[in-house]
């Protein structure tokens, strides 16, 4: 059980910038929150709620940080995670989002510009099956669309049709492809390692601006912890700290791609989790880039910050 | 640092309400650079695209520090500049300053003027900004129209179309911008014509790599666009570098005339357009076209023909039937009618597919 629930919190705290914009985006942190709840025992559900704040201020040219600090973006999701075992290898897991992003930008005499929209994001389904489950390895790979629940043509408040990155949803079914490594049992008992990697093949938005067609860069991530566990006390906590690569293709308009838009990261992030019964675990962790490569110039993220709540319930125990 | 604090916990307090609907929320602007986008527009509002990084996230610059040409080693020959003369006093705007702040508001001799370039329709347009007798600054709206920047003044917010030439939103709606003549052309051929020009240093108080070019492939590439534009046009290569001119009708057209007519040192044509009788000078050769109406306010109409560039050096262009001598700003540099000015006409360079979108069947010169 101890196991289960490091697993959890490796998975559960994994970075999230997610699907890319355009040149400044906050991010719809959908794909780096999938595969955040564990492979688990036949006839469990798993719930996670979670709040995301990615802030993107550091704006780069290349690899190079420019001296501007005159725009600033902002985006909160409220991420609901759910996931249903049905036998102890194969289970499938849904993510839905509620998104809140801001643009401000403060320039000529510190006037400040303020631009915001929220709304149902885009949601993920994922079907899972654990391959191999031998000794301390175990192998799950998982496939499944994102769906484009979220809206992708909101206007501002005098009816201005917004930009791609400031919308909520992206307006096009996008395939995910992921591959989990997980090593338990290892130098410690309560010691684990994994390897995550998430490929995300973004679809086309046809109704982009009415008629035009727009596709976000497809992305790969490699996200790769450690965690253990500890009792403080009386209590059971948990710390692990991940990295995370993530490359993204140019965004296309009209199948051309679009300049500024595109890069390569590495981030790394400390996690924590207290573990308050042994189904309930409240989980934090943060987000600091350790290098960054945009095409163009771009925001860049500057942090992340995310705390969630988890339960999980067994049929099968409750019988 | 406590500010963003409060913004922090705020998020993770919101985390936990899920709320149902899309919405965009009522934001509005902080400080007085509040936003006239909910007045009446005299363009089609749902074509009016919000083009990314926010108003003045590009920075507009104002005054800025200027340099000799001399000084400017950071443009190379063939780097495209925005010339612009007022009295002895000569400035070029690079367009690799420009890519990035857009505008430039400057006081050059006695005129204040705000440079206005689009990088998307490559179009650079000055416009005087004294509104009402009060002298006020331009600066990027961060809103389009037909891929074209929607520049804003700072005394009233109005919105105006650089293409359109006139206020489109805001309390100045229909208000016609005033316009100065520009002369685009490479940095080679403006320092040869104005070897005293200033010029505008990299040291504008913003970070930014000049050197770069912004937008990747989209000067050259016909079919790379970052913002839908309507109606297509496909008579010529969407990014061909055409000058337009526009008539000052109440429903204006424009007419475009091609480098590819003016293929040698200088070349002069009479054109009439819509009864208006032009002259338009152009060298393929050093990068310009230039375009007046065939009169002074105090002549009747003069015939043209270009000057020898062996005998009659760059600025001037072209001489006349009477014996006077035309410079590139349309100036009478010697004869009867020196100190002169033939009458200026809207014209400016741009790519074809702006022309196309703004001024629909717009005639080409063959």
């Amino acid at each position: 059980m101890t196991k289960w629930y490091l697993l959890f919190l490796i998975h559960l705290i994994i970075p999230y910038n997610g699907f890319s914009q355009t040149c400044c985006s906050g991010g719809v942190p959908l794909s780096n929150n999938i595969g955040g709840l564990p492979a688990s025992t036949k006839n469990t559900w798993q719930f996670s709620l979670a709040g995301d704040l990615n802030t993107l201020s550091t704006l780069k040219e290349g690899s190079q940080e420019l001296d501007d600090d005159s725009r600033q973006r902002k985006t909160f999701s409220a991420l609901l995670k759910s996931s249903y075992s049905f036998t102890d290898r194969f289970f499938v897991e849904g993510l839905f989002s509620w998104v809140t992003q801001e643009r401000i930008i403060t320039q000529q005499a510190g006037f400040t510009d303020y631009d915001k929209t929220q709304g149902i994001g885009d949601a993920v389904l994922l079907v899972n099956y654990t391959y191999l489950n031998k000794g301390s390895l175990k192998l799950t790979g998982g496939i499944g669309p994102k769906l484009p629940t979220g809206a992708s043509d909101l206007k501002d408040e005098n009816g201005l049709t917004l930009n791609a990155d400031l919308q909520p949803g992206s307006g096009a079914w996008d395939g995910i492809f992921l591959h989990r490594i997980q090593f338990t049992n290892t130098f410690r008992k309560s010691q684990n390692y994994f390897i995550n990697f998430t490929y995300r093949y973004a679809g086309v938005n046809n109704k982009y601006l009415g008629s035009e067609q727009y596709q976000f860069g497809n992305e790969v991530q490699l996200i790769s912890g450690i965690a253990d566990q500890f009792l403080i006390g009386s209590s059971l906590f948990s710390f692990g700290l991940n990295a995370r690569y993530r490359s993204v293709n140019k965004d296309q308009f009209n199948s051309q791609t679009l300049p500024n838009t595109g890069g390569q990261w590495l981030f790394i992030m400390p996690v924590a989790g207290w573990h308050i019964r042994s189904n309930i675990i409240l989980g934090i962790n943060g987000e600091l880039p350790l290098y960054a490569h945009v095409d163009g110039t771009q925001l860049s993220p500057t942090y992340r910050i995310n705390g969630s709540i988890y339960y999980s319930f067994s049929k099968m125990k409750n019988k | 640092m406590a500010s963003t604090m409060n913004h922090s916990v705020k998020y993770f307090l919101l985390a936990v309400v899920i709320s149902s609907c899309s919405d965009p929320v009522n934001p509005g602007n902080n400080g007085t650079n509040a936003n006239s986008n909910d007045l009446p527009w005299s363009i089609p509002k749902n074509e009016v695209r919000d083009g990314g990084p926010g108003k003045d996230g590009i920075p507009s610059l104002t005054n800025p520090v200027m340099i000799s040409a001399i000084e400017a080693n950071y443009l190379s020959n063939d780097a495209l500049v925005v010339g612009f003369k007022s009295g002895n006093d000569m400035r070029a705007y690079p367009h690799s300053i420009l890519d990035w702040h857009e505008i430039i508001n400057d006081k050059v001799g006695n005129d204040e003027i705000a440079v206005i370039y689009c990088p998307l329709t490559g179009t650079a347009t000055g416009w005087g900004r004294v509104i009402n007798g009060v002298t006020t600054t331009f600066g990027v709206s961060g809103l389009l129209y037909n891929s074209n920047v929607i520049p804003y003044d700072r005394l009233t917010n109005s919105n105006w179309s650089q293409i359109r030439l006139d206020c489109v939103n805001g309390t100045l709606r229909e208000e016609k911008a005033q316009n100065f003549h520009l002369v685009e052309t490479t940095w080679k051929t403006w320092k040869t014509m104005y070897p005293e020009t200033k010029v505008v240093s990299t040291l504008t108080g913003f970070n930014r790599n000049y050197s770069n070019y912004p937008y990747g492939d989209y000067r050259t590439n016909n079919g790379s666009f970052l913002f839908p534009y309507t109606p297509a046009d496909n008579r010529l290569p969407n990014k061909e570098r055409v000058l337009g001119v526009i008539t000052p009708d109440k429903i204006p057209a424009a007419k475009v005339y091609r480098f590819n007519s003016f293929d040698g040192e200088i070349i002069v044509k009479h054109d009439n357009f819509k009864s208006i009788p032009l002259v338009i000078a152009g060298s393929k050769a050093h990068n310009f076209i230039v375009a007046f109406e065939r009169k002074t306010e105090l002549s009747g109409l003069l015939n043209f023909t270009p000057t020898d560039i062996t005998q009659d050096p760059l600025p001037t262009i072209m001489q006349d039937n009477e014996g006077n001598k035309w410079n590139i700003f349309g100036e009478a540099v010697s004869g009867p009618r020196q100190g002169q000015k033939l009458i200026q006409v809207s014209s400016f360079i741009g790519y074809w597919f702006s022309w196309g979108a703004f001024y629909p069947d717009a005639e080409i010169y063959e």
